[in-house]
C-alpha cells in the first residue's frame, strides 16, 4: 500500500530532525487504524492488525521478527544452558525461569497455551504470528498502554484482539457487550486515529521498565502500588529514575538521607535506548562483527534517518549480562560505561587506580547498595494449591505487599565475572537460589499440574504433607511452612510425586546471577572505603545468604551459560543455605589475601636482619679490645 | 546438625585461593605506609561557607524606666545617644520609598510607582504607610515636613510581640501599646521586625512575595535553608552600614552597588560537578535553589479589580470557586487567585526591571508588564531566574492610556462609595496625572524575582525539571532554538553578544 505524500513527507520532516519533533512528543503523523483487512477499524469494528496500519511506512515483518518478539526462538539449541533442565533455547520461548512462573509442561505442543503462559512477558510477534498475536506496537510507542487489558485478552486465547485492548482507556475504542466498539470521535473526519488519543512516540524508559525495572512517574512518589506492568517490587530491587529516593513513599531506613536519585544517569536525563539503541539507529551506529570485513575496525556507513524509520531494527543493543540469556549474538554491543566516562578523575584519588580499573567492574563501586527488595530465593518444592512458588526476599523485613514493611538496602555480591577481551572484573550480582523438582528421562522440571495431583487435594494440601509441614499445628500451611526441611520430608514429597507417575523424582537447585547495571550513583555515594574490600570481613569475603530455608538435600549449582563464577564456598547450616564469598583464583587482595611466600620472605628477611644484627654484634664483641 | 560446606566450584567455577595463616610484617608495614601515602584525598572545593554570626543584643531596659506618650517620645530618647541614627534613616529608600535613582533624576519607589495588588500609595496614604519606618504619614507634604523625631525606631528594634503599628494609622503605633515595655525590649533588627512588613507585603500574609511570609518568622530547613538550617536573620544578607541595607528591588536600572549576591558567601568553585558548574554562567543560583515558592501558605496569583463592588453571594452563585472557598473574592478588591507550592516563572534578568512610570502610556490591547525583567539570551549579563508573576487587572485611562491609581481607602474612596470613576478621579488628583472620565480594566504583570525559600543541593532541581520532556522550561520563550541539553547551549550557539569592551 502507498502512503499518503503528506505523511510520508511528514515522516520524513520528523525522521530528519528527530530530537525536534519526533523526540520532543510533539507526535508521530496521524495514522489510520486497519483490522487485519486492511479495513478501517472504525468501519468494519474489528480489532486493528498493527501489521496492516503500520506496515505502510514500517517494516513491520522485521520488527516482529526482533528478539523480543522471538524470545530466543531459532537461537540454536543453547549449548550454554544446563540441558537437564529441558532447555530447548536460551530465551523464554524455551527455557523456563522458575522467577517468572511455574514449571511448565514437558511438551507444551499446544501453541497458544505457550502464548498464554507468556502473556506478561511477550510483545508479540516471532511465534505468535502463527496464532495471529502481532506484535504490539502500542505497548511501547503510546504512552499509557493498557497492560491489564492487553494481559486479559491474551491469557484468554483472543490473541488477534491484544493490540486492542492495549489502546482501551484511550479514547479511541470501548468495550462492549459484543467485543470492542471503536468510538467515531476518536477519529478525525479522514478517518484517521486522533494522535493526541493515539499518542505515538518513541518509546520512553518508562515501557521499558515496565518489563525490565521500576520507573517512577515525574511528580508522583514511587510507592507500594506500581504501575501496572510486569515488572513488580521485589523482583531485581533496580529502579531506573531521576527521582531522589527520599521521595518516595516506601517505608525505607535511613530515608531521609537518601537524597540521590534513584540512578544518576536517568538524573542526568539519560533514557534506556542512549545505551540499548537500535542496532541500526543512525547516531553512533556501529557495524556489527556479522557483516563487518575483518580488516575493518569500524564502518561508517550509517543508514539515514528515513532508512532507520522504514526499517528500525528492534533488535537494541546490549550487554553480557549473565541474565541477558537470549541474543546473544549482540552481547557487549551496547554502550559500556567507559565508551562515555573518561578515567582520569581516578587517578586523582585512587590508589593504584589503573589496577583497579582492570580487576573492577565500574559497578562494583558505583553500585554499592541495592535500595530496594529482591528476589532471594525460589522454592518450587512445595507450591501452595494457589500454585504459588515459595519466595524469599533480601532487603525487606516483611511481607512487600505491607506499606509498613521496612526495606533496608543491601550489598550485592560481588563476583569474577567473564568480559570478554576485557578479561575478568569483578561485578555487583544478586546471587538468587532456585529449587524445584525433577524427573523423567531425561530429567526436565515437574510441571506443576504434576506437583498439584501429588500435594493438593480439593484445592488444599493432602492430609499427610498437612501433618508432616504443620508446624504450628493450625491446621494450614503457612509459606514458611512450605519447607521440605528434613530428608523424611523430602522423601514424603517425592513418593506423592511417584504416585502420580513422576518417574525417579529428586530436588534439585540452581543458582542464578542476576548482575547489577542500573541503580548508578556518583560522587560522594560511591564506594571509596578502601575497607570495603580489602579487609578479611569486606565484600569479598562476606556471607551471603542465598535461602533462609533451603530445602534438605540440596546444594545449588550455577546455570551453566552464567558469566559470572563463584571462586567461594557453599555452607548450610541448620537450613541455611549461604556462599562465602571469595576473590577469583589466583588473586591477591591486599588486606583480605595472603600469598605464602610473601610470608616467607618476610619472614626470611626478618630472620637475615636479626641473624646480620646477631652476627654483627657478637664479631664487634669478639673483636672488642679490652681497654 | 552438621555444616555441610562444599567449594562452589563444584558447579564447574575456580577453586578458592588457599591462605596461609601467617605475618608479613615487612609487607604488610611497607602497604600500610602506601595506603596512608596514596589514601583518599580530600575533596577540592565545595566547602560549605559559615553563616555570618547573629549581631549580640544589648540591653537596653536600664536605659528606660519613665512612660512614654508617644512614638516620637521614644525616638527622641534613642537620638539622645545614637544621635546620628535618624539622619541615617532619613537617607534611606525604608524611609523615602523613592528608591534608586533612574537617569532622569527622580527616585522611584513606593511612593511613586504603581503595583497591581493595591495600586498605589497616592490619596491612600494612612493606610499604606501603616508600613512606613515613621510616624504620621498622612499626605504627600510628609518627607518635607517631617522631623528626626517622627523616624520610628521600635519597629526595626522592638520585640514585635511588644509593639505594632495602626492598621491605618499612618504609621503610628496601635492604640495600647505599652512603649515603654516596647522600648525597653529593643536590640538587633530580627526576622520579625522585617517581616512585620515584608512577610505581609499587598496587605496581607504572603500576598505580595511568594518567598517571604509568615512562615519564615520561625521557618524549618524545609521552608528555607538559611533561616532554618542556619539560623539566619535577614540582616545576614541584607547587612546595613548607617542604616543602609544591602539588597534593592528590581529597580528602573540596574544597581551596581549594594546588590547581595549568592557568591558573597559560597565562593567558587560551588559544583564539584562540571555538568552543574558549567550552568552557572547562565543560570542564576536561585533558578535551581527555589523550585517552588509558596511552600506552606499559599500566595497570591491574581487580582482581578474588575471584579470588585458585587455582592459576593451573587459571585458564589457564579463561580463554583468562590463558592468553595470565600476567601476568593472580596467585594472591597475584587477576585483573586491562590497557589501553594507553585513552580516559578523563569525569565532572563539581569538584575534589573523596565519599570512603568507614572503617566507613561500603555498599550491596553496586550497585557502590561509593570516591571519587565531586564536582558536576553545575548545579553552575557543575563541568567535565567525565578519570578513569582503576579498577574492583575486593573483601571486605566482609555483617553489618556495609562494606568490610573484609585483612592481605595478613606472618604470617597472605592472601599467606601464603590464608584469607580469618584475613586479615580481623587486617585488622579492626587497623583498629579490628568484624567479624562473615561476608564476601563487592563491586564498586567508585575515580576517578583525570588531570592529566598532557598533549598540544599538534596532538594535543588534536578536535570529534568528544566531539560527533557518533562520540564519546567520554556525554551523557545527564552529564545533557544531548543532544550539546550540536546542543541547545546547559548555559548555554544553563537547566541551570545560579547561582553562590552571585549575584543
Amino acid at each position: 500500500m502507498r502512503a499518503p505524500l503528506a505523511l510520508w513527507l511528514a515522516l520524513l520532516s520528523s525522521s530528519l530532525a528527530p530530537s525536534t519533533a519526533w523526540g520532543q512528543g510533539l507526535g508521530h503523523p496521524p495514522i489510520a487504524l486497519r483490522d487485519a483487512e486492511g479495513q478501517s477499524v472504525l468501519a468494519s469494528q474489528r480489532p486493528v492488525s498493527t501489521h496492516q496500519s503500520c506496515a505502510p511506512c514500517h517494516e513491520v515483518q522485521a520488527i516482529a521478527a526482533g528478539y523480543h518478539a522471538q524470545l530466543g526462538l531459532g537461537e540454536g539449541d543453547a549449548p550454554r544452558t544446563r540441558q537437564e533442565r529441558g532447555d530447548a533455547g536460551p530465551g523464554l520461548w524455551g527455557r523456563w525461569d522458575p522467577r517468572l512462573g511455574a514449571p511448565p509442561e514437558r511438551d507444551a505442543g499446544d501453541l497458544g497455551a505457550r502464548l498464554r503462559d507468556l502473556a506478561s512477558r511477550h510483545v508479540g510477534g516471532g511465534p505468535g504470528l502463527p496464532a495471529g498475536l502481532e506484535v504490539d506496537c502500542f505497548l511501547c510507542h503510546t504512552a499509557r498502554p493498557n497492560w491489564g487489558e492487553r494481559l486479559q485478552t491474551v491469557a484468554s486465547g483472543r490473541f488477534a484482539e491484544a493490540p486492542s485492548a492495549t489502546l482501551l482507556g484511550s479514547g479511541l475504542l470501548e468495550r462492549a457487550p459484543a467485543g470492542l466498539r471503536w468510538l467515531p470521535e476518536g477519529f478525525t473526519p479522514e478517518g484517521l486515529a486522533r494522535p493526541e488519543l493515539l499518542g505515538l512516540k518513541p518509546p520512553q524508559s518508562e515501557r521499558c521498565l515496565a518489563c525490565h525495572g521500576l520507573a517512577a512517574s515525574p511528580g508522583e512518589p514511587m510507592w507500594t502500588a506500581l504501575p501496572a506492568g510486569p515488572a513488580a517490587l521485589g523482583d531485581e530491587g533496580f529502579v531506573f529514575s531521576a527521582q531522589r529516593v527520599a521521595d518516595s513513599a516506601f517505608n525505607l531506613r535511613d530515608k531521609d538521607r537518601q537524597t540521590q536519585p534513584w540512578d544518576v544517569h536517568a538524573e542526568r536525563l539519560l533514557s534506556c535506548s542512549d545505551c540499548h539503541p537500535p542496532l541500526n539507529a543512525p547516531a553512533g551506529f556501529r557495524e556489527g562483527e556479522a557483516t563487518r570485513p575483518a580488516h575493518l575496525a569500524d564502518s561508517p556507513r550509517a543508514p539515514s534517518a528515513a532508512e532507520f524509520l522504514r526499517s528500525p531494527s528492534h533488535d537494541f543493543r546490549k550487554g553480557r549480562a549473565s541474565q541477558g540469556t537470549a541474543a546473544r549474538r549482540l552481547s557487549g554491543s551496547m554502550r559500556s560505561c567507559r565508551d562515555c566516562h573518561a578515567q582520569a578523575q581516578h587517578e586523582a584519588w585512587l590508589p593504584r587506580a589503573s589496577q583497579h580499573l582492570a580487576r573492577l567492574s565500574c559497578q562494583a563501586c558505583h553500585i554499592p547498595s541495592v535500595r530496594l527488595p529482591a528476589r532471594r530465593a525460589t522454592d518450587w518444592s512445595v507450591p501452595s494449591p494457589e500454585g504459588a512458588a515459595r519466595v524469599e526476599y533480601r532487603g525487606a523485613r516483611g511481607p512487600l505487599s505491607a506499606p509498613e514493611t521496612l526495606l533496608e538496602p543491601w550489598e550485592p555480591l560481588l563476583l569474577p565475572r567473564d568480559e570478554g577481551e576485557a578479561g575478568e572484573r569483578l561485578q555487583p550480582t544478586n546471587l538468587q537460589a532456585a529449587f524445584y523438582w525433577v524427573g523423567g528421562q531425561p530429567p526436565a522440571p515437574v510441571p506443576l499440574a504434576r506437583l498439584r495431583a501429588a500435594l493438593h487435594q480439593e484445592g488444599a494440601f493432602r492430609p499427610e504433607v498437612l501433618a508432616s509441614l504443620d508446624r504450628d499445628g493450625d491446621g494450614a500451611l503457612s509459606s514458611a511452612e512450605r519447607w521440605l526441611e528434613t530428608p523424611a520430608q523430602v522423601e514424603l514429597v517425592a513418593g506423592l510425586l511417584r504416585g502420580v507417575g513422576v518417574e525417579s523424582p529428586r530436588l534439585t537447585g540452581e543458582l542464578l546471577a542476576q548482575e547489577l547495571h542500573h541503580g548508578v550513583v556518583s560522587g560522594p555515594r560511591v564506594l571509596r572505603d578502601c575497607r570495603a574490600c580489602h579487609s578479611p570481613a569486606g565484600r569479598l569475603g562476606s556471607e551471603w545468604l542465598l535461602a533462609e530455608r533451603a530445602p534438605a538435600g540440596v546444594l545449588p549449582a550455577l546455570v551453566g551459560d552464567a558469566q559470572v563464577q563463584l571462586p567461594g564456598q557453599l555452607r548450610r547450616v541448620e537450613g541455611r543455605l549461604s556462599y562465602r564469598a571469595a576473590p577469583a583464583a589466583g588473586a591477591h587482595v591486599f588486606g583480605r589475601t595472603r600469598r605464602p611466600w610473601i610470608d616467607r620472605l618476610g619472614i626470611g628477611l626478618l630472620a637475615l636482619a636479626l641473624l646480620g644484627a646477631l652476627g654483627h654484634g657478637g664479631l664487634r664483641a669478639l673483636t672488642r679490645k679490652s681497654p | 546438625m552438621h555444616p555441610e560446606s562444599v567449594p562452589a566450584s563444584a558447579t564447574g567455577s575456580l577453586s578458592a585461593a588457599t591462605a596461609l595463616p601467617l605475618s608479613a610484617g615487612l609487607v604488610a608495614a611497607a602497604a600500610l605506609m602506601g595506603m596512608v601515602l596514596l589514601g583518599p584525598q580530600p575533596r577540592a572545593g565545595g566547602a560549605r561557607p559559615t553563616a555570618p554570626p547573629p549581631a549580640e543584643a544589648f540591653d537596653h531596659s536600664a536605659f528606660f524606666s519613665e512612660p512614654f506618650q508617644s512614638g516620637p517620645a521614644v525616638t527622641r530618647a534613642c537620638l539622645s545617644c545614637h544621635t546620628d541614627a535618624a539622619a541615617q534613616v532619613m537617607r534611606t529608600p525604608h524611609w523615602t520609598w523613592g528608591g534608586h535613582r533612574g537617569t532622569n533624576g527622580i527616585g522611584y519607589g513606593k511612593r511613586n510607582l504603581l503595583n497591581n495588588f493595591c495600586i498605589g500609595v497616592q490619596s491612600n496614604w494612612a493606610r499604606c504607610t501603616s508600613c512606613h519606618v515613621g510616624y504620621g504619614w498622612r499626605d504627600e507634604t510628609f518627607l518635607e515636613t517631617a522631623t528626626e523625631a517622627q523616624v520610628d525606631c521600635l519597629v526595626c528594634h522592638a520585640k514585635t510581640s511588644l509593639y505594632s503599628k495602626a492598621p491605618a494609622g499612618a504609621g503610628d503605633p496601635a492604640e495600647g501599646v505599652d512603649l515603654l515595655a516596647a522600648a525597653r525590649s529593643v536590640g538587633p533588627v530580627r526576622r520579625s521586625n522585617c517581616g512585620t512588613c515584608h512577610f505581609a507585603g499587598g496587605g496581607g500574609d504572603a500576598v505580595k512575595h511568594g518567598d517571604l511570609d509568615g512562615t519564615m518568622h520561625t521557618p524549618s530547613a524545609r521552608i528555607d535553608v538559611h533561616m532554618g538550617r542556619q539560623d539566619m536573620q535577614c540582616t545576614a544578607c541584607h547587612r546595613s552600614r548607617d542604616h543602609q541595607l544591602q539588597g534593592r528591588l528590581a529597580a528602573q536600572e540596574r544597581p551596581s552597588e549594594g546588590r547581595i549576591a549568592c557568591a558573597d558567601c559560597h565562593r567558587s568553585p560551588v559544583h564539584s560537578d562540571e555538568r552543574i558548574a558549567r550552568h552557572e554562567a547562565s543560570v542564576a543560583c536561585q533558578a535551581c535553589h527555589i523550585p517552588l515558592m509558596a511552600i506552606d501558605a499559599p500566595t497570591k496569583l491574581s487580582w482581578d479589580w474588575e471584579q470588585a463592588g458585587q455582592d459576593p453571594a451573587q459571585v458564589a452563585a457564579l463561580d463554583s470557586e468562590v463558592a468553595a472557598d470565600p476567601h476568593l473574592y472580596n467585594k472591597l478588591k475584587g477576585r483573586f487567585t491562590y497557589g501553594r507550592e507553585v513552580a516559578p516563572e523563569y525569565r532572563w534578568y539581569d538584575g534589573s526591571s523596565r519599570r512603568l512610570l507614572p503617566g507613561e502610556r500603555i498599550d491596553a490591547a496586550g497585557t502590561v508588564a509593570i516591571n519587565a525583567p531586564q536582558g536576553d539570551i545575548s545579553d552575557p549579563a543575563a541568567k535565567i531566574h525565578p519570578f513569582k508573576v503576579h498577574r492583575g487587572r486593573q483601571p486605566y485611562d482609555r483617553e489618556h492610556a495609562y494606568l490610573l491609581v484609585p483612592k481605595t481607602y478613606g472618604p470617597g474612596g472605592y472601599w467606601t462609595d464603590f464608584n469607580w470613576d469618584q475613586a479615580l478621579r481623587l486617585g488622579a488628583e492626587a497623583s498629579g496625572v490628568p484624567y479624562s472620565g473615561s476608564f476601563g480594566f487592563v491586564s498586567t504583570e508585575m515580576f517578583w524575582p525570588l531570592h529566598h525559600m532557598v533549598q540544599p543541593q538534596e532538594r535543588a532541581l534536578q536535570c529534568g525539571g528544566c531539560h527533557g520532556a518533562e520540564g519546567r522550561l520554556d525554551w523557545s520563550a527564552l529564545g533557544y532554538p531548543g532544550d539546550p541539553a540536546r542543541h547545546g547551549g547559548r555559548a555554544a550557539r553563537g547566541l551570545l553578544r560579547p561582553r562590552e569592551g571585549a575584543k
